[in-house]
């Protein structure tokens, strides 16, 4: 016999029914105008402690409509197989017998501030770069050797340094207007801008050659500085590609980036090599499957880490992989770290439900810091012995805390 | 390298867009507000994404955002029906029960929050404890909010309580 509440509910969907549907046409959601308001309201937001409504307008946008397929994370991808395994004779990258021991976790101090995020760190783990929220005399903070060496302000909305070298040179950007980002660096205690108008630093290498895009948000090129002073200069792209941003560069001045190719939304690894030469990274595979983009995450001397896309009608998948430069062949990680962040020992840190090391087959799982909650890893040292990230936790009334960490291994 | 995550926001768009749609549709009945629901919806996600951990937990997070969006805009348009029409409770309708037009007319009659947890739990088949997490309420609040809003629907599409809803089907 069956339950007087199943009765209720097979009456109630029968009495819905006729409301089943799908929404007919293209979707008119315009997601780079849904960003540039959503950017906005982070500074109202920062201005008034509260958001008022804003009415709802609907626009048609040809250039920003998306296609509505149904794509999801998470999902794994079937046959985790390499295709591509880098041979013994040529690998460079030592299995890594033994990952990281004895790891602790510490809270970066902060001064009076409670949220703050760390955003990036240089090869030697002596330096970590971070975000302090609420905070009216500045919005960054770099620490080094877990203290606080300076809380300089980036100018603009969403000040923040993307990466650091051994020297303690900082790159980063700011949010000048709605769609137009400076670039800046910091050095010997100052903050000044980098050349060029709407750029964005993403990355520094010790030798003090700079990378990012220039252009509007979304619209972007990519650019190098060969260093801090000097003028910026737009990087070659393939036939017929306008957009792309160069994202990482290792000690050996190799860059990594992401062009748009023809016909595509989304980006995909472009490398430009030390030598002057310029080429797409092939997409790797799992099983029989092609990926459709590779995003790369972080690069080191001879190799790049990333994530794989694949998309399929209705599911979209990620791999991780790591890439050999030299003869152009993909490995498949153990695990889907997000991001890849590769040390040279061949270690990859990142988030995998909980902060982790991969070191080969073994994943090592990084303390937990006791507020918990989820993490977002930043950096990891060439010797893949120091940890930046950040912990992200509910507070009361719907609001995020977020903590700066730093783990330490042996 | 940069924060990625403006590529983690654009990732998750492309991921989530058809369902939010497909939400939003069936919350409102119409294509067009649907995608202007949609539309604040990832606004709102954007200028809260730095402070968003992992993508995989805000799948929740941003449906109870599309909801909340909802229930802001027909909180609006229901106090405007009621002092409009001065009656909050219209006769019964004499028209056709299954036809769609006439249950969403009904349905929008209902106080927002019934039409909310009625939509979730029988059009997009979400069970009792996922639409009490959208709602911010508990799995009691949205029992009894069916149970009116069953009523109160069946009132106004003239469906007798105890007699099946849609009498064509056979057991």
């Amino acid at each position: 016999m069956r339950g007087e509440d199943e009765m209720t509910d097979e009456r109630a969907v029968r009495l819905l029914t006729p409301l089943r549907g799908e929404p007919e046409g293209p979707a008119r959601i315009d997601v780079g105008r849904a960003m540039a308001e959503g950017r906005r309201r982070r500074v109202l937001r920062r201005w008034s402690g509260g958001l008022a409504l804003v009415a709802v307008t609907s626009v048609t946008a040809a250039g920003g409509t998306l296609a509505a397929t149904a794509l999801r994370e998470g999902t794994p991808v079937p046959s985790p197989t390499p295709v591509a395994t880098a041979s013994a004779a040529v690998s460079a990258v030592p299995a890594g017998p033994a990952g990281p021991k004895d790891c602790r976790v510490d809270r970066l101090p902060t001064g009076r501030v409670t949220k703050a995020l760390v955003t990036a760190g240089d090869p030697s783990g002596r330096y970590l770069t971070g975000r302090l929220y609420n905070n009216p005399s500045a919005n960054t903070i770099i620490w080094r050797d877990a203290r606080i060496l300076a809380r300089p302000t980036v100018p603009g909305d969403d000040g923040r340094w993307s990466d650091i070298n051994r020297s303690g040179v900082a790159v980063g950007s700011g949010f000048v207007t709605d769609d137009r980002e400076q670039a800046y660096v910091y050095r010997d205690g100052k903050v000044t801008a980098l050349n060029g108008r709407a750029t964005a630093a993403y990355a520094i290498n010790d030798a003090g050659v700079v990378v990012g895009s220039i252009g509007e948000v979304l619209n972007e090129a990519p650019v190098r500085w060969n260093s801090v002073d000097a003028k910026v200069t737009r990087l070659p792209l393939p036939d017929g590609v306008t957009l792309g941003r160069a994202e990482g560069i290792s000690e050996d001045g190799t860059v990594v980036g992401s062009v748009e190719p023809p016909g595509k939304r989304e980006s995909t690894g472009y490398l430009w090599l030390p030598d002057g030469t310029a080429r797409m990274m092939p997409l790797p595979s799992v099983g029989r499957k092609k990926a459709d983009l590779f995003w790369p995450e972080s690069i080191i001397d001879g190799w790049v880490a990333g994530r794989a896309v694949f998309d399929e009608k209705d599911v979209r998948t990620f791999a991780s992989f790591r890439y050999r430069i030299a003869d152009g062949t993909y490995e498949l990680l153990a695990q889907n770290v997000i991001p890849a962040l590769i040390s040279e020992n061949g270690w990859l840190a990142g988030d995998l439900g909980g902060p982790v090391v991969l070191a080969g087959n073994e994943t090592v799982k990084l303390p937990r810091h006791p507020t918990g909650g989820d993490y977002q890893i930043s950096s990891i040292s060439v010797d893949g012995r120091v940890i930046g990230g950040s912990s992200s936790f509910s507070l009361p009334g719907d609001k995020v805390g977020n903590d700066p960490l730093i783990w330490t291994c042996r | 390298m940069p924060e990625r995550t403006d590529r983690d926001y654009l990732a998750f768009v492309h991921a989530r867009v058809a369902e939010l749609r497909r939400t939003a549709y069936l919350l409102c009945g119409d294509p067009h507000q649907a995608d202007d629901f949609v539309q604040e919806t990832l606004t709102k996600l954007y200028a809260r994404w730095p402070r968003i951990g992992r993508v995989e937990n805000v799948d929740a997070y941003v449906h109870t955002m599309l909801v909340r969006v909802f229930l802001d805009d027909r909180r609006r348009g229901w106090w405007k029906v009621r002092l409009l029409s001065g009656s909050p409770e219209p006769p019964p309708a004499d028209q056709n029960p299954e036809d769609g037009p006439v249950v969403r007319a009904a349905l929008a009659k209902l106080p927002p929050r019934q039409q909310a947890v009625l939509v979730l739990r029988y059009l997009c088949d979400k069970p009792v404890r996922e639409v009490a997490d959208l709602l911010r309420c508990s799995e009691g609040t949205v029992k009894s909010q069916t149970a009116h809003g069953l009523t109160r629907l069946r009132a106004l599409l003239g469906v007798p309580a105890l007699a099946p809803a849609v009498s064509r089907e056979k057991r």
